[in-house]
């Protein structure tokens, strides 16, 4: 199974960082998140996983770093965690870590809102942000 | 309109140092992009602040994008509104104004009206409950713009509508965010 990396960039739209590591199973998406076609990019993110369940399930760790997210992001990172726990439920060992600006205590609450939502645990992280 | 218009004036008021940012005209994700950039820089200064400011900006610019029902005809029949930043000594305001069938307003109301009435935890409540839903019709995710524009700002939403004849109104949004 091949790994899934995406550049990140900062254009007319905002693209996270991608990095989903299917021979290390440490996944990791970061930056900022304002997308021309949310669905489709995290659509990547979600069949890769899937993939991942099927076929490798192996123990899986997945690093959230973003600084900056939309509504619509919101929706499809709550997608990708549901296919995280879904995994979980079928046994997958799943480490999941919240990564926020320290400035920012939106980003975390969102992370404890994802937990409330999904039922899974979420370890959370803060790091001082870029200039 | 009249041939009284005194662009002097109106040039000396856009001119103010309150205002940030002002445009009324044809919105495009490429002109959005270059005033989220253009807002960033201005309110670099104070990250916190400026980056609420930012984020409520997206969300509100990017629904008149979706529901404005003015168009422009010419090209790309682009969406048309009016987006204004003001910064006051004790906060910055966000303004959007665009064009809604009047038939919508009584919804557009009530969502507004239920924003207003929670308190924060009954808010994030709010959210994840639409966040969850599939989205509603006509909808990329409506509502749950407004409700993070109220979480983030920790405001509540500020709404004027002026009826125009015929099937429309201006629906003017207002959120504040204290510096």
């Amino acid at each position: 199974m091949e790994n899934l990396e995406i550049q990140g960039e900062s254009g007319v739209y905002f693209i996270p960082t991608v990095k989903l590591r299917a021979d290390t199973g440490v996944c990791e998406i970061s930056g900022e998140s304002y997308l021309e076609d949310t669905s489709e990019f995290y659509n990547a993110i979600t069949n890769w996983l899937e993939q991942y369940i099927r076929e490798i399930k192996k123990p899986l760790t997945f690093n959230f770093r973003l600084t900056y997210f939309n509504t619509s992001s919101s929706r499809s990172i709550l997608d990708v965690l549901r296919v995280l726990k879904k995994f979980q439920e079928q046994g997958g060992k799943l480490t999941v870590n919240w990564y926020y600006p320290e400035d920012d205590e939106s980003i975390a609450e969102e992370a404890e809102d994802y937990m409330k939502d999904t039922g899974l645990a979420i370890n959370m992280f803060s790091f001082e942000p870029e200039e | 309109m009249s041939d009284t218009f005194n662009f002097f004036e109106y040039y000396t008021h856009i001119s103010q140092e309150d205002i940030l940012l002002s445009y009324k005209g044809p919105l495009t994700d490429v002109l959005l992009s270059e005033f989220s950039r253009d807002i960033r820089a201005k309110l670099q200064e104070d990250r916190r602040t400026g980056k609420k400011v930012f984020a409520i900006f997206m969300e509100m610019a990017q629904n008149v994008l979706y529901y404005s029902k003015e168009i422009n005809h010419f090209g790309n029949n682009d969406k048309v509104g009016t987006l204004v930043i003001l910064n006051t000594e004790t906060h910055y305001k966000i303004v959007t104004g665009n064009l809604v069938f009047k038939s919508s307003i009584p919804l557009l109301i009530e969502k507004c009206e239920i924003v207003n009435s929670l308190d924060r935890d009954a808010l994030r409540e709010y959210k994840r409950k639409l966040r969850s839903a599939p989205s509603e019709h006509e909808s990329k995710g409506a509502g749950i713009g407004l409700v993070q524009a109220a979480l983030t700002s920790d405001n509540p939403l500020e709404v004027k509508i002026k009826e125009l004849q015929g099937d429309y109104a201006f629906f003017v949004l207002g959120v504040s965010v204290e510096k």
